[in-house]
Formats: structure tokens, sequence, C-alpha cells
């Protein structure tokens, strides 16, 4: 099946940069439809009142981390189907292994590059 | 011969006693003489009973104080408190905030290049010069905060070659008691629990190659032990998933089985 790039993705990072940065690869990708939030409490309640097709979410982030996000969202009923990449500094077997466990479905390591984003979302969507 | 010190001014109390029972005559020199020569040699007899190491000793605990408070002194705490550590303080201010420029500058370019209107070559061709160039100016922040980084590290070498030299002072002496670690606070439990290792030197984390790996279940067999304890710490992590949660407790332990099942 066809990835659906009008899809909304939602980009979850406390630092702008980064998320004006995932912002132009995926628009450069063909993702126009890019909503973000700086925080897993404000990812969830984003997540809560619209649906996304792909979250793209950093670990470390206060007052709710990538990791707790990724588990609320497994968690709930109407949301654990959502594609998950987490997109983090943590490079630690123990991260990797926790994330897995926790279900998220890929893993990239900052820095990243384009081409590693392109690869895992379409590990995760489907090619595109 | 030892004296008592509490017999000491019963002594001297005698001799003035004796001078003062003398009748009216005139008292000789002699007799000064002898009771001063009395009194001396009670005296020599007296201080030669002190145990005259309890003196060495407190010469030495003296000499020692002294040096001790001039090399506090050398320290300058004031100095490290006052200039040193909020100067590190501003520079890594200062990093962060150009580091932050520069990457906008960067992006501003960069987004202005993708943005541009590819009709007319010319043109496009005079934007895309004049961003990269844009782009090439920013980067020389790297410089600046190279420097910058330098003297942060400056700083921290002079902090730890101070504090190794308090701890060297106060190193054996009896009495201080070592410092009782407290117990880990909130904000380095919240750390533990949600994993945050924060960036890795080189080395030290996993790279994409590998981390993919892991994700597919290709982990190689010298990661086993590792991975076996991470799994504990996983599992530890996710036993705290909300109350509501569908999600499976996971077993406290994992053994090779479990490990091979979870990647495959």
């Amino acid at each position: 099946m066809a990835v659906d790039l009008s899809m909304q993705v939602l980009v979850v990072d406390d630092y702008k940069t980064m998320i004006r940065i995932i912002r132009n690869l995926l628009k450069q990708l063909g993702f126009e439809n890019v909503d973000e939030a700086e925080d897993g409490s404000a990812a969830l309640a984003k997540m809560r009142s619209k649906q996304y097709g792909l979250v793209i979410s950093d670990w470390n982030m206060e007052p709710m981390t990538g990791f707790e996000l990724l588990k609320e969202v497994r968690a709930d009923e109407r949301l654990k189907e959502t594609p998950f990449i987490m997109v983090t500094a943590e490079s630690k077997t123990e991260n990797v292994v926790a994330a897995k466990k926790a279900g998220v479905n890929n893993y990239i390591v900052k820095p990243f590059n384009a081409a590693t984003l392109k690869g895992k979302m379409a590990s995760v969507l489907g090619d595109f | 011969m030892a004296i008592n010190t509490a017999e000491l001014p019963r002594r001297i109390d005698e001799l003035v006693q004796l001078l003062r029972g003398r009748d009216e005559r005139a008292i000789s020199l002699v007799d000064v003489a002898s009771v001063t020569g009395i009194l001396i040699s009670t005296m020599q007899a007296y201080f030669s009973s002190i145990d005259t190491k309890i003196y060495t000793e407190f010469a030495d605990l003296s000499k020692y104080i002294d040096q001790a408070r001039k090399d506090i002194a050398s320290l300058q705490p004031a100095d490290l408190s006052g200039a040193y550590i909020p100067r590190a303080g501003q520079e890594l201010e200062a990093i962060a905030e150009s580091t932050e420029e520069a990457t906008n500058a960067i992006m501003e370019a960069a987004e202005e290049i993708m943005a541009a209107d590819t009709s007319d070559p010319q043109a496009y061709q005079e934007l895309v010069n004049a961003a990269v160039m844009r782009i090439f100016e920013a980067c020389s922040f790297q410089d600046i905060t190279g420097q910058r980084i330098s003297k942060v590290v400056e700083t921290f070498t002079y902090i730890e070659t101070r504090l190794n030299k308090v701890a060297k002072l106060v190193e054996g002496v009896e009495g201080i008691e070592p410092v009782e670690i407290p117990e880990e606070i909130a904000a380095q439990r919240r750390k533990r629990e949600q994993i945050l290792n924060g960036p890795q030197l080189k080395g030290n984390g996993k790279d994409q190659t590998e981390i993919d790996a892991l994700m597919a279940g290709d982990a190689p067999s010298s990661d086993a032990a590792t991975l076996k304890t991470v799994v504990k710490i996983a599992d530890k992590a996710n036993a705290k998933a909300p109350a509501r949660a569908a999600v499976q407790a996971e077993s406290a332990s994992s053994d090779q089985n479990d490990i091979d099942a979870m990647f495959n």
C-alpha cells in the first residue's frame, strides 16, 4: 500500500532547532503536514485530539520523556498502533533494548542524516 | 625527684612561713639566697616532672594548623565561587548562544536555497552563492567555540587541582570521619528510571549500524552478557508503565532463551 504523504506527522523535541531540521527533512521527503510538541505531555495532548500517521520523538525531555510518551501511547487503546520512531542522543544498549521492549518501531541515534531518516521511516511506513 | 603539682603551693608556702616565722632579727642575704636556692630547686624538680612530650605534640599541632591555614588560604575558595565557576558558566552559555546563532544562520540560508525560484538560472546562481557564503561565515563559530571550551576545561582543571589539595590536607587526619554519601536524590532517581544517559563519548555508545542490529535481533553473541544485564534494566524501566496500561509486565530476569525470543 502506498504511503500517504499527506499524513500528519508529529515531531516531539524540546530543542526547536532539531524540530526545524526534522521538519525540513520531512518536507524534502514529501511530508508537508508536520506538527510539533516540546515534550511528551504536550505530544500526548495533541495525539488525543488529532490523528497522526507517525510520531518522531526525542527521548530526553521534561516533564515527560520520549520513553514515557512511548509507553503512554502503547498503553492507550486508541493510540497504541501509531508508528513511533525514537530520534535521540541516547545510544547505550540499555536505551535501545528498553525502547524496543516498550514497543518502539525504530530507533535513530543523533546526529543522523536524511538517508537514515528516510530509511527508518520506510521500514515503518513502507517505501515512498 | 618528682613533685606532685598539688604539693607545690604547700612547699612554697612552707618556705614563706619559714621566713615570716623568724624573729625580729634582720633576714640576712644568706637566708634569702638559701631560700631562693631551695625555691629554684623545687621549681626545677617540678618542671622536670612535667611530661614534655605533651608540649612537643602541642607545638607540632600548632605548626600543622598554621600550615593548613596557609594551604586553605592559598586555595582561594572565594576566587573559585566568585570568579572561576561563574566565568565557566558564562563561557558555556556563550557557547550555547553562538552555536544557536550559527545554526539559525545556516538553516535560514539552506531554507532560502530550498525555496528559491529556479526558473531564472542566473538569479538562482546568485542567490545560492550568497546563501552559501553566509553558511561558510556562520561556520566560523567553531573557532570561537573551541577557544571557549578550552577556557572551560582550564577552569575545571584548576578546580580539580585545588580539590585534590583539600583532599590531601584532610587525608589521614584522625577524627575526620568520611563524608556519608547522601541517598539518591529525586533528580538522580529520575535519570536512572528514565535511562537518561545523555550523549556518549566515542566508543561508549552504539552507532546507527549497531543499533540497527539490536533492533533487528542480530546482536553478536559477545553482547549476550551485556544484553542480559540491560534486559533487567529495561524490564525495571518498563515496569513503570501507567497503571491503566494493558502492557504485560515482563518477568524480572531473563535468560538467553528469553533474550533470543525478544529479538526474533
